[in-house]
Order: C-alpha cells, then structure tokens, then sequence
C-alpha cells in the first residue's frame, strides 16, 4: 500500500520544467530517500506533495487525498515536514516553539500534553536551554528542535528536506535515531538529501531524482545491483553520466 | 482545525513574538510619545530663550523723553511674553548707522518731526524700522516692537479725539469711536442648533483627531508586512503553511496581532500629538461621542491598512518593497488626514467630493467629522460604508495569501 503515489507530475516556474513527469510511489511504514544533487528538483517535490506549489498537470495522492483539493487542511494534522533552510522564531524560547505547535496540532488537552512530551523527548535539550530564546542555540539545537515540533504530533508521513546536512556528529546520529524509532512506530519518512552516504544508511527504498525526474528506483541492495556499484554514490554517477 | 483556536494559537505566537522586538516597538510606540511633546516643550523653550534685541535711534530730540517711555512699553510687552528682549535707546545727534544695525535685530528710527507729527491732529509720523533677515529672533523682536508702537498709536489717538470733543464741546467716548463695530461671535452646529464654546473647542480637538489618522497608518504597515513577509525572510513560514491551519486563520491571526499593536501604536501616536497640541498652546477638549469615533474610526483604519498591506506583501519580494509600496499607496490616506486638519472635506467642489468618497480613508475622517458636529446619522453611514470596504479587501486579502506565491515569489 502506499501513503505517496505521484505519477507523471509536470511543474514548470516561468516555463522552466522543474519537474519533469515524476513519477514515484511511497510505501507505508518506509523510509523513501530521494537522492539527488542540488536543483534536481527535491525541495519542489516535496512542496507538490505537500500542496504549497500547484503542479501543472499529473496524478496525485497523499494520504489517499489530493492535496489541492478542500479537504487537504484536515489532512495536514496527519503529516510532518521540516523544510532544508527552516528557522525557529528567534525571539522565542524553545520550550514556545514546542507549545505553540502542540498547541496547533493537538485536539484535546491529553492530545497536547503527549506532544509537548514527545517533543521534548525527541529534542533532547536540557531544560534551561529549551526556556532560553533560541537564538543562543548551536544550529545542531535548533534543527533538533524543530524535528522535535514536526514529529511531535506522531505523523503517519513525514516529509525531511536535508534533515542533517551541515550538522555535528551527535546531532546528525540524534535525528537518525529518531527517524528509525519512529518509522518503526509506523511514519513513513520521505528524506530529500544529496548525501548518498547517508541515504545508504537509514533508506528502504531510493529515489534518484535528476533534472525533475526520477531515472532510478529500488531498494539500496537492488539499485547496487542494477547497476553493479559497490556504494549509491557510484551508482548515481553511473546513472547520470557526466550530466552534473 | 477549530477556526477560533487556530486564530487564538495565531495570535499568542504573534503577540509574543511582535512584544520581544523591542526596536520595533521603541519605534512605533515610545518614540513619538517622546518625541512629539519634546518637539513641542523644546521648541517652545528655546523660543522664548532668545535673545532678541531692539535699538532704538532718535534723531528727533523732542522725542528723546517720549523714547524712554516706549522702551519701557515695549519691555513691558517682551516681559509679557516671557521673552530675552534687550531695547536700547541711543539720542547721540552723531550716529554710526552701519555699526547699529550690526547690534541690533531690529532698528528702529524716529525720524526728525515725529514729535510734532503725533502731537498735531492730523499729523502722520513715521518710524523707520529695518529686521535682520532670515532670524526668528528678530520677527520677535519686531512684533514686540509693533504691540508698542500700536499702544502708543491708541493712546494718541485717544488724545486726538479728547481734543476734539474739547472743539466741539460734545462729550465722546474714544473706545467707541475708533472701534464702531463690535463683533460677538457664537457657534452652531451643522444642524442649525446654536452650539457652545465647548462644542467648538471639541470640534477643533476632532480636526486634531482627524489629522492623528495620519500616524496610525504607519505602524500597521510595519507590523503587517513583517508578519508575512518577515517569517518568510527568516524562513519560518513554510513550516506554518503546513500546519493544519488555514490559510484564512492564519491570515487572520496575524492580521489580529498586527492590529492589537498597530492600535497601542496609534494611541501612542495620538496622545503624542494631542500633548504636542497642549504643549504649543491649544485648548482641547473631547467628548465621549468624539472618542468613540474615533477610536472605531482607528480601528477600521487598521484593519484596512492591514489588509491593503497583507495584499502588498503576497505580491512582493522583500518586507522593505513590501513597506514602500504599501507606503505608496497609503500616501492617498496621509494626504486626506493631513488635508482634514485645514480643509472642511464637507465643502470641497463636487468633483473632488465625488473622488475623495470613493476613497474608503476618507469615511474615517468624516465619521469622526460628523460626529464632532452632531450628525450621528451621516457618521454613521460613514462607518458602514469604511467596514464594507474592509469586508472586501480582506477577502481579496485572503484570496491573495497563497502559499505558492509567499514560498516562490511570483508577484
């Protein structure tokens, strides 16, 4: 079964083709990877996916829900995103970014207490920093933080753009760890990332997008295979050729 | 999502987030609250510390006594109003003009004959006066020196007349004849109805009040395109668009915050000038009507500026284009409230009424306007006409805040 199915999506932002008939389908309870390098296309996926950009033509469900139609906003409690260059409100505390969002997503008091908990869990920060503003915070804390506000309220779909680049060890090992407990819990994770070091790491199944499509797809086993690479790095580069 | 928790959630984040910018707020709230009543205080103090100075040459030696006396009236006069006047007297018959004019603000010359002239009864005198140029001290200077000369040409007339009625052996009363007509002047209000003192000094405080529009204006622009505009420049908005908000409740969360603040910023704003107005000498008075006008008035102003901005800001690149845009086309909103504190909007030509009523801002200045005068009917025709156009803007408002246009930019 699957949570995302996009086939022959077209997206094109001042007649330059951004997505080019993607085509892609998300198991439930997986971790779907899509691999690619910078301005391939990964971020405008993920907007389509999510119904923040209109694609211009193509099939799309997502939750079993076409996310242009009316009833999208009641299904957006059901899904997590946190976009690549995404901040935190700088004049506020971490412990209010944590409030303000289960205050958002939560439906009944005992909804909201079981968010803040999760949240604080997930972010992993000692209490007198989570009431300092966030602004004092090491960019490993702050993208820790707003992991913590976009799982907190147990999504069955999860959107991850980038979720560790540019982070220390500990934060980067953190958010992996995360990411597999919950995907075991049952949230389907799709993780955009140009890192295929770290795709080969937490990825079920991989994606690579190039130019706005994806040109190959499978499990990490089945795409080193196809193309008799010993990491997804040489068999990306054997996809693409010298195109990049 | 419950649209009334949305929008509450909306405008605790906005609330706390808009109070912590405490540059902001200095500059929107505290500054003018200083700035206006020290412009006032201070300009008023540094007016009347001037020093300002009158030399008094008098070539007519039969005047030289008479000289003293009018440098005392006109010291006097300077005392009365509080202010640094230094007069000299100078009756040397060898005078070096040139160096006079170099120690005085104002020179004034009492020509050889002036004694006579005065004296006679139909003598004409003349005094010579010449004003440094381009100093307030000397306009000083000089009006002090014309309130005197006035007094003497009042008691010298008054002589005249006395001298007169002396020829004609018939008793007058001088005040009468040099001022035959008395003006007493009364108010009504535009409904025919004699009106009080009172009522006009209130209808002069809602002219002031009208022209206090001017300023709230600004402060919700500033709030308004930071809220959308800034989250997206701080990349924070993305992660709120796909909450399970809608882009209505979120539109109008923020509109709430930035009109709670743009109203503390207006209140500010017009305290400062009704203190500035104090300050500079004015006597207002408000009534309980008045102060409801106006304040519904503010109100709607805001939520307009609000809703302009907001449809500015989805359709622009940065919060600082957003501003100057805004600005731009509120500018129209500035020049009716500045255009309110001299012109009566009432009177205008049909053709520039027609124009100014298709103008929503200018029903601001009217309702508070008309109620100032008493027509509570036509205020409020005013006020309808200013929410229905709010109604319609912040659908367009909400029409225009989407998501792909705040995230890609495709103005």
């Amino acid at each position: 079964m699957y949570i995302v199915e996009a086939e022959n999506i077209v997206k094109k932002l001042k007649d330059k083709v951004i997505l080019n008939n993607l085509t892609l389908r998300v198991p439930k309870g997986s971790i779907y990877v899509l691999a690619g390098p910078n301005g391939s296309g990964k971020t405008t996926s993920m907007r389509v996916i999510l119904g923040l950009i209109k694609r211009d033509s193509g099939y799309l469900r997502v939750l079993g829900l076409d996310p242009e139609s009316r009833e999208w906003d009641i299904a957006k409690s059901r899904i997590g995103y946190l976009p690549e260059d995404a901040q935190p409100y700088e004049r506020l505390t971490g412990l209010e970014h944590i409030v303000f969002y289960a205050r958002l997503y939560s439906q009944s008091i005992e909804d909201y207490s079981g968010m803040v908990e999760k949240a604080l869990k997930i972010a992993g920060l000692p209490y007198q920093i989570l009431n300092s503003k966030v602004t004092t915070y090491s960019r490993g804390m702050k993208r820790r933080l707003l992991l913590s506000i976009t799982l907190m309220h147990n999504p069955e779909l999860a959107l991850l753009d980038e979720p560790t680049s540019g982070l220390d060890v500990v934060s980067s090992y953190r958010i992996k760890e995360v990411i597999r407990e919950m995907r075991g819990n049952g949230t389907t994770f799709i993780i955009a990332t140009h890192d295929l070091k770290e795709a080969e790491k937490i990825a079920d199944r991989v994606g690579f997008i190039a130019k706005g499509s994806i040109i190959a797809e499978g499990t990490v086993r089945e795409i080193l295979e196809t193309f008799n690479a010993e990491s997804l790095e040489e068999a990306y580069v054997k996809v693409v050729g010298d195109e990049f | 999502m419950n649209s009334s928790k949305a929008i509450k959630t909306i405008l605790w984040k906005e609330i706390l987030d808009l109070s912590r910018d405490y540059k902001t707020l200095a500059a929107v709230i505290i500054l003018p609250l200083i700035s206006l009543p020290s412009l006032a205080l201070i300009t008023s103090v540094l007016y009347v510390s001037q020093r300002s100075s009158i030399l008094i040459i008098v070539e007519d030696q039969d005047f030289a006594i008479d000289a003293i006396t009018l440098k005392d009236i006109i010291v006097e006069k300077g005392r009365a109003l509080k202010l640094e006047l230094t007069v000299n007297v100078n009756t040397n018959k060898t005078i070096d003009y040139k160096y006079s004019l170099v120690q005085a603000d104002v020179l004034a010359i009492i020509p050889r004959g002036f004694k006579h002239n005065i004296t006679m009864l139909d003598g004409q005198a003349i005094v010579k006066v010449s004003r440094l140029v381009g100093s307030p001290a000397s306009d000083i200077a000089y009006n002090a020196l014309q309130w005197a000369l006035y007094d003497l040409s009042v008691s010298i007339v008054n002589e005249r007349i006395r001298r007169l009625a002396e020829y004609a052996n018939i008793s007058i009363k001088p005040e009468a004849l040099r001022n035959p007509i008395l003006i007493e002047t009364g108010y009504h209000l535009a409904s025919g109805v004699q009106a009080r003192v009172e009522e006009a000094t209130v209808a002069f405080t809602a002219r002031i009040l009208q022209f206090s529009l001017f300023f709230v204006v600004y402060p919700a622009v500033v709030f308004m395109s930071d809220a959308i505009l800034g989250e997206r420049e701080r990349r924070t908005i993305e992660k709120l668009l796909v909450s399970p908000l809608s882009r209505r409740d979120l539109l109008a969360g923020k509109m709430l915050a930035s009109m709670i603040l743009g109203i503390i910023a207006a209140l500010a704003d017009s305290l400062a000038l009704l203190l500035f107005f104090i300050l500079a000498g004015e006597i207002l008075m408000l009534s309980v009507h008045v102060l409801i006008a106006w304040i519904i008035s503010v109100i709607a102003l805001i939520a307009l500026t609000s809703a302009i901005t907001s449809i500015v800001s989805s359709r622009s690149e940065t919060t600082r284009s957003a501003q100057i845009l805004s600005f731009a086309i509120l500018s129209i909103a500035m020049i009716i409230y500045f255009a309110s504190l001299l012109v009566d909007l009432t009177k205008v030509p049909a053709w520039a009424s027609t124009i100014l009523q298709l103008i929503p801002f200018t029903h601001a200045s009217l309702a508070i306007y008309r109620v100032s005068t008493g027509d509570i009917l036509l205020a409020l025709i005013h006020l309808l006409i200013l929410y229905s156009s709010i109604i319609l803007l912040v659908l367009l408002a909400v029409r225009e805040f989407n998501s792909e246009r705040l995230l890609l930019f495709r103005g």
